[in-house]
């Protein structure tokens, strides 16, 4: 199995049932979206930390 | 007869509700869809460090290069989604809807860029059809 299926296979649950709670409580306002996907991506933090490897 | 007209009109009126979407249920839609964008960046960046590990430096930084231009797309648009749903008033799923496109369209491209290396979890694939079934709402996107 690879590591994003066990990723994924762990956030199921907790995921399903955080938005399950967050919905039936309709929250307005929350700004869930941001809390969820912080500005810096991790591909982004992996992309710079790659360039700055292949730089001298 | 009478008792089915009121089940035909029951069916009918809770098939409109499906159709249009409560603001829960997209709101669950927004927030699913921002967890499989978060799930399948960080499956990207797992793959482009495996991917530079293995050797391949250069496919590793062009895969999270790629990943990241469309990560930060689709954060955009659910961002203004979530804020379309959170507006004060009548919910008007149309905003939602075209808000959502960006978002949909980077979860895809990401999708397409990690698939190339690795298998996408299936909660990821998930996120993208609850986004197209935001998309579906419609709405006039000029």
């Amino acid at each position: 199995m690879s590591d994003a299926l066990k990723i994924a296979e762990l956030l199921a649950g907790p995921v399903t049932d955080l938005i399950k709670a967050i919905v039936d409580k309709d929250e307005e306002a929350a700004e869930r979206v941001r809390q969820i996907l912080p500005e810096q991506s991790e591909s982004g933090k992996v992309a710079a930390k790659l360039r700055a490897k292949v730089q001298p | 007869v009478n008792r089915l007209w009121v089940l035909a009109a029951l069916a009918l009126a809770l098939n409109t509700g499906c159709a249009n979407g409560t603001r829960p249920e997209i709101r669950s839609a927004v927030l699913h869809t921002a967890y499989s964008l978060k799930l399948a960046d960080k499956s990207c960046a797992d793959t482009a460090d495996a991917l530079a590990k293995a050797g391949s430096g250069k496919a590793a930084i062009q895969l999270a290069e790629s990943c990241d231009t469309a990560y930060t797309n689709g954060r955009a648009g659910l961002i203004a989604a979530e804020a379309a749903i959170d507006a004060k008033g009548d919910l008007d799923a149309g905003k939602v809807a075209c808000a959502i496109s960006k978002s949909v369209s980077g979860l895809k491209e990401l999708v397409k860029a990690v698939s190339v290396y690795a298998e996408m979890p299936p909660q990821i694939l998930d996120g993208i059809e609850r986004g197209e079934w935001l998309l579906s709402l419609g709405g006039d996107c000029k």
